[in-house]
């Protein structure tokens, strides 16, 4: 099953849009996923090293509520809200496989989250969109790319 | 499913581990995780029960420059092998661009090696995708158990009904041996098929490659 490419275009286009409604929203940290817990583009404080892993679990955890939604008879729950004493997790579902996760601070209400996403969720939908559908090859016609002869991708540390 | 960020020159791909409950997939990245060096990996997450069992997925984020002018981000995971937890399972290996299906070699559980292989090929065709159409290798685990199977014996019954036979790894993960070698050739095995797909240029030698790493072990 072929995969999917973002173009520089594209990202620096959801990058501004993510910069944008993460200053709007307050949040300390945002992401853009799809539900495999690729990371698009994200806006994170630097140094944060678990990126990765909130990413995955982001989109575990979103995907499993799937299941929950269709034993109630839903198709799926378009976005949660989990909330902590000084910081919460607000995750939405954008254009059917994509996540926005956002980590916020004790000044943003999950209904400010949901009202900032929902206006920025068409302009990222269209980029999503015209995304999921370029292979490598459309994005980036003459790239070539080439395995290391003879090296393993990984190597016993010493 | 693989997805190339450009603009970061990244190449994002999902490698799964499967098998019966306790076969050594959660050991497999544990051992992993101890033996590459911190500059290649990321934290590494188990969602488990009380028990040490794996309730949803183990994580492990890799990171290699093997690609030419990209870095090439692995993402292993591991499913529950629990019967009750096939919604799990089915969550975990959506997307999924490689499969290490870890064998536990001991004679009592040759019955629940089969029903996970099955299970798995049934997974797959939940997404409309079969063995064929994504790159996997069998590792035949707990080699050093007094009570364990031929290796022709398990490979007869994991790999005899397959147009393609998959290629197969002996493993102790629990001391590490065999470990690293599969997880070598599954992202070579992986990195093969998306330049495969990916380029316009063939890539003469890495076939050659994977079969040289598959036999040294």
């Amino acid at each position: 099953m072929p995969g999917y490419a973002l173009s520089e275009d594209q990202h620096q286009a959801l990058k501004k849009i993510l910069v944008q409604l993460s200053t709007d929203m307050k949040a300390p940290g945002l992401l853009l996923s799809d539900y495999g817990g690729n990371i698009l583009v994200e806006v994170m404080p630097a140094g944060d090293d678990n990126v990765e892993t909130l990413a995955a679990l982001a989109a575990g955890s979103f995907v499993a509520t799937r299941e929950l939604a269709a034993l109630i008879g839903e198709k799926e729950f378009r976005w949660i809200f989990h909330m902590g004493t000084k910081t919460s997790i607000y995750i939405q579902c954008i254009a059917s496989h994509y996540l926005i996760f956002a980590v916020l601070g004790h000044r943003t209400t999950q209904g400010l989250a949901k009202l900032y996403v929902e206006k920025t969720s068409a302009q990222l939908e269209r980029i999503l969109l015209k995304a999921e559908k370029q292979s490598v090859a459309s994005a980036a016609p003459r790239q070539v790319f080439k395995m290391e002869q003879g090296s393993d991708p990984f190597k016993r540390a010493r | 499913m693989s997805f190339v960020s450009l603009s970061k020159r990244e190449i994002n791909l999902k490698i799964v581990y499967y098998g019966p409950p306790l076969c050594g997939k959660t050991t497999n990245l544990e051992q992993i995780h101890n033996a590459v060096p911190n500059d290649v990996k990321g934290q590494m997450t188990m969602l488990s029960t009380r028990q040490d069992r794996t309730l949803y997925f183990d994580f492990l984020p890799l990171r290699s420059d093997v690609i030419k002018g990209f870095v090439s981000r692995f993402q292993l995971y591991t499913v529950p092998g629990q019967t009750i937890y096939n919604h799990t399972r089915k969550i975990v290996l959506t997307g999924v661009d490689g499969i290490v299906f870890v064998a536990d070699s001991q004679w009592e559980v040759m019955e629940q090696n089969a029903e996970s292989f099955q299970n798995l090929q049934e997974n797959l065709a939940s997404f409309s995708r079969n063995l064929n159409q994504v790159p996997y290798l069998l590792q035949f685990n707990k080699r050093d158990l007094p009570n364990v199977a031929p290796v022709e014996y398990m490979d007869f019954l994991l790999n005899s009904q397959r147009e393609e036979r998959a290629a197969h790894l002996e493993a102790v993960a629990a001391s590490g041996k065999g470990v690293l070698e599969t997880l070598n050739i599954i992202c070579k095995m992986v990195l093969a098929r998306f330049i495969e797909e990916n380029s316009m240029t063939a890539t003469p030698g890495v076939g050659d490659d994977i079969a040289v790493a598959t036999k040294g072990v």
